[in-house]
């Protein structure tokens, strides 16, 4: 006899005796033979479940200053996944020199394939970047994300003399570390 | 356990696990002292014990607690358990750890 659980946000619950069971999955975009564990024995003192199923597909995010593939790659560039509210999931990804990071086995489907959350953590240190939680879907196993991060903009630096004022200092430099 | 007095008694957990039996940690009281403690095997546990006496059989994992009394010659004693409870499962990204947001698990009662 057949046990359907129905899985929401990680979570499933059912009425279960004490048995045996062989495990099936189907979960949209994943590779459904992947579930581990593939048995599982429901005993006494014991309530609480764990199972994983992994994906095969492939999200790269090509990231440049103009957000377009013709634009200059950001080097360094990290990324990592999180979930609708930006907890953060699995290890960081960094851009290389062509400013591609690679998500890997992560889901897609043809339709209504599952939503994938990520948010970029760090930049170059010359390029501004949005860290707020950005999302994609993929319809294929391979597909690539443009992400721009665009120059700093430009600002005016004063240096003027502490002991007269507005007198400008001739010339000078200021390093600024962040 | 095994004299004169005593006959054996096969104790049978009738249910829907393998084979329709219940696998279940059993435990046998003669007053406090423990004169079994172990498994069914297919449902069935085989133990000596005395007439004319009570004892608190002990299924563990239903908390289910009795009182089996050798008053007759049968030596065959079926308990019916069917008790379901509720299981959480979890399921989440191999390589990410994430929770997955929607899916199906099945169960095959083997």
């Amino acid at each position: 006899m057949a046990k359907i659980i129905t899985i929401k946000n990680g979570t499933g619950t059912a009425e279960l005796i004490n048995d045996s069971y062989s495990v099936s999955a189907d979960v949209l975009g994943y590779d459904n033979t992947s579930i581990l564990p593939t048995n599982v024995d429901i005993i006494s003192g014991t309530d609480n479940y764990n199972f994983t199923v992994a994906a095969t597909g492939a999200l790269t995010l090509h990231v440049t200053d103009s957000g377009t593939s013709e634009g200059t790659p950001i080097v360094g560039a990290t990324f990592i996944r999180t979930d609708s509210t930006g907890n953060e999931y699995g290890a960081v990804i960094i851009t290389d020199s062509n400013g591609d990071a690679v998500f890997n086995n992560v889901p897609y489907a043809d339709a209504n394939a599952p939503i994938i959350y990520f948010k970029q953590t760090a930049s170059d240190g010359d390029h501004e970047f949005d860290g707020s939680v950005q999302n994609t879907s993929l319809t294929t196993s391979s597909e690539t994300n443009q992400i721009q991060n665009p120059v700093g903009a430009l600002r005016t630096i004063n240096l003027t003399d502490a002991n007269y004022a507005n007198l400008p200092i001739e010339s000078a430099s200021i390093t600024l570390t962040n | 356990m095994k004299g004169v007095d005593s006959i054996g008694v096969k104790i049978i957990f009738n249910g829907v696990g393998y084979n329709d039996k219940y696998q279940v940690k059993v435990k046998i009281y003669d007053k406090d002292k423990i004169i079994y403690d172990g498994y069914s095997y297919n449902g069935v546990v085989n133990v000596f014990l005395k007439r004319n006496k009570g004892y608190r059989l002990y299924a563990s994992f239903l908390d289910y607690r009795i009182w089996i009394s050798i008053y007759t010659n049968s030596n065959e004693y079926i308990f019916s358990l069917n008790n379901r409870r509720t299981i959480t499962l979890f399921l989440k990204d191999y390589y990410y750890n994430l929770p997955i947001e929607r899916g199906v698990i099945v169960l095959w009662q083997r």
